[in-house]
């Protein structure tokens, strides 16, 4: 039985068609019969593409369109039918002419799922390595636009943040940990259908960085999630050392949609949805905010109020009362996605286009919104040898993001509650005679972004001998970015308002290409009861990235001041031309003997233009085992409600090259300052010729369980990571002339933790089902080795033995009784709160667990998921913004616990004015300190999504699907702040949405 | 079993042709990973070559000190802040919240401009000593031409590292760009500093050329005069006064006669000028100073100092603008005019002019107890303004003389006031009755936290911080 799946999987995978072959080498065989039937599902309904093959030779087939097949077969000869969600089924002819044959529908998880790997497929049962996968069908039940959104909470050992509920805003990703003590060097690898698509960006902070947390644009938003088929995210030792230098932080491969054979079928999608922000801050009314300010006066003893303290004395009608949070970014924010796609072919050939718009308004005051609109087009064929293979795809996007030039939610948390009116009588921003900031100048200005993105591959395959395959992939990617960001003058106050010779604007262009190129051979030869895999691969790679960008400042009219011609001065900001080249030649084998005992081996060895000529070639590897427990007799016979058991085991090694380009050069550039005519040339960096790779060594252990016929499915892995040879902007005081040089370190980091999953199928009835999967993760990272730790420039920064997360604060001990300051703890005795020595606690800010718990329900015709997120973890919480109660800054009402008078045993602060020295310098102490970091776990409903199958295809010719899908419905937290998945005071919290849709197929 | 075998057999050939192919590929070509320089970077090497980059590299570093460094005059520069830090300015505008904390005399290690001035000034000293090694090394470039970047980069070391003491106390002293020095480097003491300033100056002056030509770029008497200024601040009367008597009599220069001129690009006073970023740009001072409504957008200048002027003082009509709305007047300084683009540039931002020296003269001749030579010096400053020269008087009196000059002459001018008050010991007599948060510790900034948190060595921190 298990023998057979092997070889079904062998020919399914590796699609050996050697009938022909074995026509022309001439072996003499018994004689031949043919054997026709039909394949169905078991209402009967015929299936085409399902794989067949002869066991005892090598001859497959598929079937055709009506489910129709023929085949050589003798009389005795036995048939193995399989096509991934069916369960297999092995039929012996026994003499048969005319075979029907019905599949049974697999509901397991396990089946025969193939899982990418990059560079070869695995199945599901038989890999070695770490690889998860999130297929189409929990992608397109989420309402979002970029396609990390559809991972969280969904696969066990990746934490996925979002930086912002604006729309466009970034997601940062971490796969098993912070690896380098870089903050910018744990990013994956992503592949999109064979493609590295480079996620740094091309905008320019600048432009950006006042409106989008976490820095510019990332091209990852280009991408369009419901085009995409599945995202395997490879993790371990085993799977990521094919990628070398690149896999230290995992990878992420991104399969598109591909046509399937049948008829054609012509899908519409159209949803549109409503979205608010998930919270708002408990923040003081007019009155109590009054309050306070007066108090924070007379304990200064200030009297009269000063001439600069407009709302309290008089200038500001005292009267008003305005929640700025729901006036600046309370809007309800519109989703609306239409897309419609066209697929289906022959057996050889099958194809799907496809096209998508997506329109996300914002939530923050004014006309905002984020368009995107994509097209795919895709392409598959196979020759009618089935020798030759082909495979094209291409994906189009393009979007256009508009923003506010910079963003609103500082100011509505901290505009006094009796703030005057936003316009005047006229219409006109009101700046109530120049005495306050009027929030609508944030607004004056706008930033706007216009990106495309292309990513092309062709595959093509042919297959030499009947085990030995020649092929190549050949990719390119095309990302251009136009991004503006302006600065009117009407932004201030009058009288400089009108003065254009204030505005200004900052224009930023870049583009991206990049090819790729890779010859590969497989083969795979079988000796006796043992199957091998062979792969050698090289690829060559080159990306090219321009950027232009330019400071356009004092123009004759507002009107123009997106006009470069119109700007009395252009100043260069950024020429950038920078190129990187990308060599390796990777290869594996894989050794499977009776589908017991599985070995793999991966390598690859590397060369990377971002290293000094003496430090760019290194090489990788990695060996991996499973260990089928199941296939064993005294499994199978000992324990048989074990379907399935598997321990398998990897170790290897992978590197990082995430330091960005030229970094080893001692170069000058071309500044965008001039003096006297000449343009300056100033030093680009400390330079070191000599750094090289981050190496990371990957160790995992893993049980695979399937109970009961493998309706409960159980995995554990756990695994160790550790990373040295640490490729570090080691930060240097500026004494140095700069900030940092880039260096190796060794240092080692090490992450360990424990992944669970469990899937359960909680019932199954004709009418009923109900599955469960719950994951968790429970990660560990620590600083192992930091060589003169304590006379580096990181000591304060890092503890050995500690994680690379932690931050070191000050520790609040209490608000003084007698003179209402808060009061820390004074480590170093000296008599002050001084920052190096006294800030002694530490506080870890990763999280200490997180997962999701997703149940799936279908009855009849609805069908419902719900998938929970939830994290356990400390964030910097509202003190951490460092506004001190008393100031021109509205505060959380929970400040009205403040010191008051001698004796007051409380956890705020008397209320002060910026004249007092103490009460700030004890306020910065504090957003500085233990109380300004808290808990910050949470659940959340981050999914529901309902569906009801209001006709059927099958039966009516025409399908269609109602559904409603709401996101981030519900948070439980104690998070003293807006959003603790984002834990940020300064940016839009995540949205809730509530989306309404249907799916039409004919 | 047999079958299978020969398809292994057969495949073999091909799949070692293939492995040997794909191998000869890979070591055949390991130069595919070579790439060019990027097209806006020139190798450390190639600038030292060619005295056209040398002095593009020199021209970053004034482009820097007018852009990014304490001396520019936008309201993150010392002429604002250090005038709000002492007595010059009033702040009006309470939302310029980092402008109040020097205003209140309320910094804190973590301030923006406490840090933004030290790091540009290092970042600018790093730049000068990549300069004077590469230049050093150098063996294509022309000897004249090595000494003249020579010579600027070493007085553009000594200035920098005069502010950086002036405001921050002992500091290091950065003679090398190896970074694994600087790293750990010591504060040095004052002692230390000022004579590693002196050399440098020295150095300087041995280096750069007597012609007065172009007030751009620093020369010999814009060296000579940042060394008598130096002298003076460390209380060598005899050394200042003859360095400055030097430059007053052999540097060529000349007071304007109407002090209306002092700040023309054309001034016949101006030792050394910054050019501005494009030709028809005038100074950021003007843009930063001047205002036309009220009431005061962010500052005006004190009362305090209005009240100082003298009557009939030229320098209060022609260099002191107002702006009334009928009940209350305000004033700001308008010893630059041009807040707008002009045809040609008309303003210059200026960090070194005769007058000061002329008053270095003055005080250390008086110093010294040469009083009339003292008092010659000061009537050319006063005379000049229109105002009647002073008769005489004790040592005290004409010291006196002396500081109320140089706060009419040079206020908001790159902190003047606040260093004279910090080098005569009088900042706390002077700004502790009139400024609430005054203390004697306020006389030094703190050194920025992030500093002492990379560099332990720094510690420890300025008191009263």
């Amino acid at each position: 039985m298990r023998r057979a799946s092997l070889l079904v999987l062998l020919y399914v995978f590796l699609m050996p068609f050697c009938a022909s072959y074995m026509q022309a080498g001439n072996v003499l065989e018994p004689p031949q019969a043919t054997v026709s039937g039909t394949v169905t599902d078991t209402s009967g309904n015929p299936l085409a593409g399902v794989n067949l093959v002869v066991e005892s030779k090598h001859i497959g087939t598929m079937s055709g369109l009506d489910g129709s097949f023929t085949i050589n077969a003798g009389p005795d000869d036995v048939l193995i039918f399989s096509m991934i969600g069916f369960k297999t089924l092995i039929v012996p002819i026994a003499g048969r002419e005319d075979i029907l044959v019905s599949l049974e529908e697999d509901v397991t998880v396990l089946g025969e799922v193939v899982l990418n790997a990059g560079y070869y497929t695995v199945s599901e049962k038989e890999r070695t390595g770490s690889i998860e996968k999130v297929t189409s069908v929990d992608i397109e039940k989420q309402p979002i636009s970029n396609p990390l959104a559809a991972l969280q909470g969904r696969v066990a050992g990746v934490d996925i943040q979002q930086n912002s509920g604006i729309a466009g805003a970034n997601f940062s990703i971490q796969i098993r940990g912070r690896n380098s003590i870089r903050t910018d060097g744990n990013e994956p690898l992503y592949i999109v259908d064979g493609v590295p698509f480079s996620s740094g960006s091309l905008g320019e902070q600048q432009t950006s960085a006042s409106i989008l947390p976490g820095g510019a644009v990332s091209p990852l938003n280009n991408l369009n999630p419901t085009d995409i088929e599945s995202i395997e995210i490879l993790k371990d030792a085993d799977a990521t050392a094919i990628y070398g230098s690149r896999g230290a932080n995992g990878v992420v491969l991104i399969t598109t949609k591909k046509g399937k054979a049948g008829r054609t079928e012509v899908q519409f999608n159209i949803l549109s949805g409503l979205g608010q922000v998930s919270n708002t801050l408990d923040l003081m009314g007019t009155s109590e905010y009054l309050a306070m300010r007066r108090e924070a006066f007379a304990n200064e003893g200030i009297d009269p109020i000063p001439d600069n303290a407009y709302d309290i004395n008089g200038t500001w009608d005292m009267d008003r009362e305005t929640d700025w949070q729901k006036v600046l970014f309370g809007k309800t924010a519109y989703l609306t996605n239409i897309q419609g796609s066209l697929s289906g072919g022959s057996d050889q050939t099958q194809f799907l286009v496809s096209g998508n718009y997506h329109r996300q308004t914002n939530v923050l005051l004014g006309d905002y919104h984020n368009d995107k609109v994509s097209a795919m087009a895709n392409l598959n064929h196979r020759s009618d040898n089935d020798r030759l293979r082909f495979q094209l795809s291409a994906n189009f996007s393009s979007t256009r993001n508009d923003l506010p030039a910079s963003g609103l939610v500082l100011s509505a948390t901290s505009l006094p509650p009796n703030a005057p009116e936003l316009y005047d009588e006229n219409g006109n921003m009101n700046w109530e005679n120049r005495t306050w900031l009027n929030p609508l100048a944030n607004l004056e200005g706008v930033y706007r972004s216009k990106a495309s993105n292309l990513v092309g591959n062709a595959r093509i395959g042919y297959r030499v001998l009947d085990n030995l395959e020649l092929s190549a992939n050949v990719g390119y990617t095309e990302t251009h970015i136009k991004e503006i960001n302006t600065w009117p003058s009407t932004r201030y106050a009058p009288p400089f308002d009108a003065i254009t010779g204030y505005s200004s604007a900052r224009h930023n262009v870049g583009q991206r290409t990049s090819w790729i190129l890779e010859p590969q051979l497989s083969w795979s030869p079988k000796l006796g009861d043992t199957r091998f895999n062979a792969l050698l691969g090289m690829t060559f790679q080159g990306q090219q990235d321009v950027r232009l960008s330019e400071s356009a400042s004092s123009f004759t009219t507002n009107s123009l001041i997106e006009n470069r011609a119109a700007a009395s001065f252009l100043s260069i900001i950024a020429d950038i031309y920078e190129e990187y080249r990308y060599q390796a030649v990777y290869g594996r084998i894989n050794v499977d003997h009776k589908g017991k005992y599985i070995l793999n081996l991966t390598g690859r060895r590397d060369g990377s233009s971002r290293f000094g000529p003496d430090k760019r070639f290194s090489n990788f590897g990695a060996i991996g085992a499973a260990w089928v427990l199941s296939n064993e007799d005294f499994m199978a016979n000992g324990l048989p409600w074990v379907s399935f058991g598997k321990l398998r085991a990897s170790y290897g090694t992978s590197g990082n090259d995430q330091i960005g380009n030229y970094q080893y050069l001692d170069t000058y550039s071309f500044g965008n300052d001039q003096y006297a005519n000449v343009v300056g040339l100033y030093p680009t960096r400390l330079f070191n010729p000599d750094f090289s790779w981050e190496s990371n060594k990957k160790l995992e252990f893993a049980l695979d369980l399937g109970l009961f016929n493998d309706r409960v499915m159980l995995n554990a892995a756990h695994y160790r990571n550790r990373s040295s040879n640490q490729l570090v902007g080691i930060p240097l005081p500026a004494t140095t002339g700069f900030s940092s040089i880039n260096a190796n370190l060794d240092a080692t980091v090490e992450n360990t933790g424990w992944e669970l999953g469990l899937h359960a199928v909680n019932l199954r009835s004709d009418a009923f089902q109900w599955s469960t999967s719950l994951n968790l993760t429970l990660p560990k990272n620590r600083l192992v080795a930091f060589p003169d730790l304590e006379g580096s420039t990181y000591a304060n920064r890092f503890v050995i033995g500690e994680p690379l997360g932690i931050t070191k604060v000050y520790q609040m001990e209490q608000v003084d009784p007698e003179t209402g300051l808060y009061e820390f703890t004074d480590f170093n005795g000296d008599g002050n709160i001084s920052s190096v020595e006294d800030k002694q606690v530490l506080r870890d800010l990763s999280p200490k667990y997180f997962g999701g718990l997703t149940n799936s329900l279908v009855y009849r015709k609805f069908s419902m998921d719900i998938l929970f997120q939830f994290t356990k973890q400390l964030g910097y919480n509202l003190w951490g913004r460092g506004a001190m109660p008393g100031r021109m800054f509205n505060q959380p009402r929970e400040v009205l616990q403040r010191w008051q008078t001698i004796g007051d045993q409380v956890e705020v602060q008397r209320f002060a004015t910026s004249s007092s020295q103490e009460a700030r310098t004890a306020n910065t102490n504090h957003s500085q300190s233990d109380a300004a970091i808290s808990d910050a776990s949470f659940i959340r409903l981050k999914n529901l999504s309902l569906s009801y199958q209001l006709s059927s295809k099958q039966d009516n010719g025409v399908g269609c699907l109602l559904f409603l899908r709401g996101q981030n419905l519900l948070t439980i937290t104690g998070y003293n702040g807006l959003d603790p998945a984002i834990r940020s005071n300064g940016t839009v919290p995540a949205l809730r949405f509530i989306t309404l849709g249907t799916q039409i197929t004919f | 079993m047999k079958l299978r075998k020969s398809i292994l057999v057969k495949s073999i050939p091909s799949l070692l042709l293939g492995c040997f192919l794909l191998l000869g590929m890979l070591w055949g070509c390991e130069d595919f990973v070579d790439v060019d320089l990027p097209n806006n970077q020139l190798t450390g090497e190639v600038v030292f070559q060619n005295p056209s980059t040398v002095d593009a590299a020199l021209a970053n570093i004034y482009a820097e000190l007018r852009d990014e460094s304490p001396f520019k005059g936008n309201i993150d520069g010392m002429s604002y802040l250090l005038g709000h830090y002492a007595d010059e300015f009033d702040l009006h505008n309470p939302s310029l919240s980092n402008v109040g904390y020097f205003y209140e005399n309320n910094l804190l290690a973590t301030d923006t401009n406490v840090d933004n001035w030290w790091t540009a000034s290092y970042t600018l000293i790093y730049a000068i000593n990549r300069i004077i090694e590469g230049v050093g090394a150098s063996d294509t470039l022309l000897d004249t031409d090595k000494d003249r970047f020579l010579g600027e980069a070493h007085f553009l070391r000594a200035l920098l590292h005069f502010y950086l003491y002036q405001l921050y106390g002992e500091i290091p002293y950065v003679e090398s760009s190896d970074y694994t020095v600087n790293t750990n480097i010591q504060r040095n003491e004052i002692d230390h500093v000022h004579q590693r300033m002196v050399d440098d100056l020295k150095r300087a002056k041995d280096l750069l050329t007597m012609e007065t030509g172009n007030t751009l770029r620093p020369n010999y008497w814009v060296a000579s005069a940042l060394l008598a200024r130096t002298y003076l601040y460390q209380g060598q009367w005899e050394l200042a006064q003859t360095e400055a008597v030097d430059l007053i009599d052999h540097g060529g220069y000349a007071l304007a006669l109407d002090v209306g001129e002092v700040f023309l690009g054309d001034s016949p006073e101006t030792l050394w000028h910054l050019g501005p970023i494009s030709d028809g740009i005038n100074t950021r001072e003007a843009f930063t100073f001047v205002f036309e409504t009220t009431p005061p957008p962010n500052s005006a200048l004190s009362p305090f100092l209005i009240a100082d002027f003298e009557e009939n003082d030229a320098r209060f009509n022609a260099w002191v603008g107002s702006v009334s709305d009928g009940e209350d007047t305000w004033y700001y300084p308008y010893k630059y005019k041009e807040t707008a683009p002009t045809d040609r540039t008309e303003e210059y931002s200026i960090l070194f002019r005769l007058a000061e020296v002329y008053l270095i003269a003055a005080e250390a001749s008086i110093q010294l107890d040469r009083l009339s030579e003292g008092l010659y010096y000061l009537n050319a400053i006063r005379s000049r303004a229109g105002l009647v020269p002073l008769a005489g008087g004790d040592k005290n009196s004409l010291l006196s003389a002396v500081e109320q000059e140089r706060r009419i002459e040079l206020f908001s001018e790159q902190g003047h006031r606040f260093f004279d008050l910090k080098r005569t010991g009088r900042a706390s007599g002077v700004l502790g009755p009139i400024k609430d948060n005054w203390e004697a510790t306020d006389a030094l900034l703190p050194i920025p936290e992030s500093e002492l948190l990379l560099n332990p060595n720094l510690s420890p921190q300025n008191e009263g911080y």
